[in-house]
């Protein structure tokens, strides 16, 4: 069951005085119910547009959007949203206890639930130790932390994060990959637009490709092995790299025993790895160079260029 | 779950583990997790005390300095203005007299104060959102935006009228003496229904709503004396400007003018009403986004 639907979206903007710019053209997308789908896209790609046009912030100038069949702002007005944005930016005066407990008001939580609630997910969050410290004194990853924090105050049953990882240090990074992980349910649907490729790949079911206002293609990442994909791989080798270009002569040295080398088909990569270990060759690993999701990425990109 | 492709196909022992192991990760996460039906409390009615506490800590605490300075330059100056009426007149002024020249002070600072008031209150109540941008994250929660917006204008109509209240009661304790409560109260309603919902508006519609309002409200001036002289034009703009001068009807020598009170906070109830509703309607129509 799809829980928010695109149909034909189009956003054209038309500055007075201004040529016409078109941010988003017949856009068709599905986020079904139980599944965590990821919006990848280049700078300019028509993301951030999209997604206030989910939130009911902007109206499309063509299709129709809909969330569980309502238009966004009636679903929203009735039932919230958890949403997290790049850059959370609320009062700066607030402290962090306040702005949770503004948000958990307004999100309707219940009187009683919301000290209890606000404690869970500050010390979920690492922020108990911040809780009456204001808003415009916190790091660029405390703020972040607490943007997510005010997004997960109800179980709701759509939650839009846009770039959630902006400014987060690589170990709440990991970190969030643990929480997002845990906010999967059969009921919810989850849309996450983000730069990083390898982000999405981890936590999202499927991967639409947006650039210049398309849908290029929509990347199932459950289904799509790495063997498929174009076969640039990364070998890391221990000794006897001179042997090489004995197997592979097109390798380029990326540095620090790293080598990049091209194999057409998982049989040509076996057949080239078996000649150098046969020639002495230590290896020490073998993984591809680029994901699946990136060289799809790099694909749909570079189709439209 | 598995798939009836992969139900269908040969895979090998590791392959059907994965499988397995994910569908019972998946049955688990069924039961695990909890209803995402929990039960939820209206919030915007839960949210008045902190737009109530917003306008304390961000415009009444100013509104209130304000006052006291305007009541600490009347008390300074009452005297010798009592003198100078005495000298204007050529006469002593007996009791009723003073209390009549007392009353329309107090009646003229209370049009000052809800002329003032009213730009402070309700000054960017939109605007600053929008420029701040966490409209975003306040409406993704369940709630109206316009329903929003008019609970903040109504908190901040009540806390304008309460520092008047103040305002009026400090006044009587510094003079010691009783003053009017109820004809300044209400023009203070007055100003902050046409002055209060005409800034509301504007605040929907550009960034710097406040400016706009004085650049609206001086040109108010040379506009309705264009308007006196017969230019039709002047005359259907002042239209759209709220008719401050039916205010004239709260200040005691004006009494036998044409306005009456109930004229006066009628009309200027009514231009507040229409600015509100088109406020609403901008609300409604316009992107919330910057």
């Amino acid at each position: 069951m799809s829980l928010i639907e695109f149909r034909g979206v189009g956003m054209r903007y038309a500055p007075p005085l201004r040529r016409p710019v078109t941010a988003l053209d017949d856009v068709w997308l599905e986020v079904r119910a139980g599944e965590v789908l990821g919006i990848a896209g280049p700078n300019g790609a028509g993301k951030s547009t999209l997604i206030s046009i989910l939130l009911g912030y902007v109206r499309p100038t063509s299709g129709v959007v809909a969330i569980d069949e309502q238009d966004p702002r009636t679903y929203i007005a009735r039932n919230g949203i958890g949403y997290l944005s790049e850059l959370i930016d609320i009062d700066p005066r607030w402290t962090v206890r306040e702005a949770l407990t503004r948000f958990a008001t307004l999100g309707g939580v219940l009187d009683a639930q919301i000290p209890l609630r606000i404690h869970q997910l500050m010390e979920k969050l690492g922020l108990g130790d911040l809780a009456d410290r204001k808003f415009k004194h916190l790091s660029k990853g405390n703020k972040q932390r607490l943007g997510l924090a005010q997004a997960l105050l109800r179980e709701e049953r759509v939650l839009i994060l846009d770039e959630p990882t902006h400014g987060l240090d690589p170990l709440w990074l990991m970190r969030f990959r643990g929480i997002v992980a845990e906010l999967r349910r059969p009921g919810r649907a989850i849309l996450i637009a983000s730069h990083n490729l390898e982000e999405l790949e981890r936590l999202c079911d499927r991967v639409a490709i947006l650039d210049r206002g398309r849908v290029q293609r929509v990347v199932d990442v459950t289904r799509v092995l790495p063997q498929t994909a174009e076969s640039l791989w990364r070998l890391t080798i221990a000794r006897g790299a001179e042997q090489l270009a004995h197997a592979f002569p097109d390798a380029a040295d990326l540095g620090r025993g790293d080598w990049a080398v091209h194999a057409e088909t998982l049989d040509a990569l076996n057949a080239g790895l078996a000649a150098l270990i046969a020639r002495g060759v230590l290896l020490a690993g073998v993984a591809p160079a680029q994901s699946a999701l990136e060289l799809e990425f790099h694909d749909a990109v570079t189709e439209v260029a | 779950m598995m798939s009836a492709e992969m139900r269908a196909g040969t895979y090998t022992a590791p392959e059907l583990d994965d499988a397995f192991e994910q569908e019972l990760q998946q049955m688990a996460l069924e039961v695990s997790a909890p209803p995402l039906e929990e039960p939820r409390e209206p919030g915007l009615a839960r949210y008045l005390k902190f737009q109530a506490k917003d306008f304390v800590k961000h415009r009444g605490v100013a509104i209130l300095a304000i006052a006291l300075v305007g009541l600490w330059i009347f008390h300074y100056n009452y005297i010798p203005e009592i003198v100078r009426d005495e000298v204007r007149h050529g006469r002593s002024l007996d009791a009723e007299a003073e209390r009549a020249l007392f009353r329309t002070i107090v009646m003229g600072g209370s049009l000052l104060f809800g002329g003032l008031g009213s730009l402070i209150s309700a000054a960017g109540i939109v605007s600053r959102d929008r420029e701040g941008g966490h409209q975003k994250f306040l409406f993704a929660k369940p709630v109206r935006i316009t329903k929003f917006y008019l609970q903040a204008f109504a908190v901040n109509g009540v806390g304008l009228l309460a520092c008047g209240l103040i305002t009026l009661l400090l006044t009587s304790l510094a003079f010691l003496r009783p003053v009017p409560i109820v004809e300044p109260l209400l023009a203070i309603g007055g100003m902050y229904a046409a002055v209060g919902g005409l800034v509301f508006l504007l605040s929907t519609l550009v960034r710097f709503d406040l400016a706009a309002a004085l650049v609206l409200g001086l040109l108010s001036f040379p506009l309705r004396a264009m308007a006196e002289r017969g230019h039709w034009w002047a005359v259907a703009t002042s239209w759209l400007l709220p008719p401050l001068y039916k205010l004239e009807a709260f200040t005691p020598e004006s009494r036998r003018h044409a306005y009456s009170i109930v004229d006066a906070i009628g009309s200027l109830a009514t231009y507040g009403a229409a600015y509100v509703a088109i406020a609403v309607a901008a609300l409604k129509k316009r992107s919330i986004m910057r």
